[in-house]
């Protein structure tokens, strides 16, 4: 906790204020008694300044490193979570789409084969007696 | 969904300069974000329901970086031979001024505890509030303020030469 004189009155400014204000994080009526302690001290100024030119050159380190171009494993993790559809995924899951498709169609006909199948057979014996 | 994805796309760039910061080398940083990339996909559609994106892949990633830290804590860090033998290359465009001050920041960085410097960036790099830094690495605002608060004056000491050896203070905080 930072204790600040003045000539005629003592501010008091927790750490906790003084980096709020920097982060931009402060209500109104609290980055108004910051801004009163600041004037007031120039020593709490230069700190305040401090931390801000602290906070730039960490944005600007973090822009510096620049990457290295995205390895192929995670452009296929970010393209498939962007929902584009890699051809690799869809020449394999084609065919097993077919297939089911397929097995489902076939399974279908099979279906209402057995079906006609049995109305047929119900349907004899009453020919008979009409004849 | 397609918002979400636009989203998450933007934040690939800045999730690996995070990473970068946070593990010290470009493997460490990409493996970590491809994890976190798999375990997005993993719940996607649990994610598509997510109201803040941005906190939650920041969050994953915390989570695989204490991972990873408590696994090479007991193991011994891995340093791949490159990065061992290179010293990190930072812009060159960049005045030589600006890229000792920002090496000097670097190396400060790097000396920070993970916990204290975990918080400096996500407060100083990635712009989250207190509360949000709070929910990404599961721990109270008070705590988060505090080591915020160590971590600056820490890293404001390195650059301005009254360096304490980092080795100590690390294991303080372990």
């Amino acid at each position: 906790m930072n204790l600040r004189r003045d000539s005629n009155i003592e501010i008091l400014v927790p750490d906790a204020l003084l980096h709020g204000y920097v982060d931009v994080l402060l209500s109104r009526a609290q980055c108004r008694a910051v801004e009163t302690a600041i004037a007031r001290d120039t020593g709490l100024a230069h700190e305040v300044e401090g931390w801000r030119r602290q906070n730039l050159g960490i944005q600007r380190l973090a822009v510096a490193h620049s990457p290295p171009p995205m390895p192929r494993k995670m452009r296929e993790s970010v393209r498939r979570l962007s929902g584009q559809v890699h051809p690799q995924t869809i020449s394999r899951s084609w065919p097993a789409a077919l297939f089911l498709m397929l097995i489902a169609t076939g399974a279908a006909v099979w279906l209402i084969g057995m079906d006609m199948n049995g109305e047929a057979k119900r349907e004899i014996p009453k020919t008979t007696l009409n004849q | 969904m397609a918002h979400h994805q636009m989203e998450l796309e933007r934040e690939i760039d800045g999730l690996r300069r995070y990473a970068r910061l946070l593990s010290k080398n470009w493997n460490d940083a990409d493996d970590l974000v491809q994890e976190c990339l798999l375990r997005a996909l993993e719940k996607w559609p649990r994610i598509a329901g997510v109201e803040d994106l941005r906190r939650y892949l920041f969050s994953m990633l915390h989570n695989l970086f204490i991972d990873g830290v408590r696994k090479t804590g007991r193991r011994g860090k891995v340093v791949p031979i490159e990065t061992a033998m290179m010293a990190p290359a930072l812009v060159q465009g960049e005045n030589q001024d600006h890229r000792l001050e920002l090496q000097d920041l670097s190396d400060g960085l790097d000396s920070l505890p993970d916990a204290q410097r975990e918080v400096v960036l996500l407060v100083g790099m990635a712009g989250f509030t207190y509360e949000e830094a709070a929910k990404i690495t599961n721990c109270p605002v008070g705590t988060v303020m505090s080591r915020l608060s160590r971590g600056r004056k820490a890293l404001r000491d390195y650059v301005a030469g009254d360096t304490v050896d980092p080795a100590p203070m690390q294991q303080l905080a372990r």
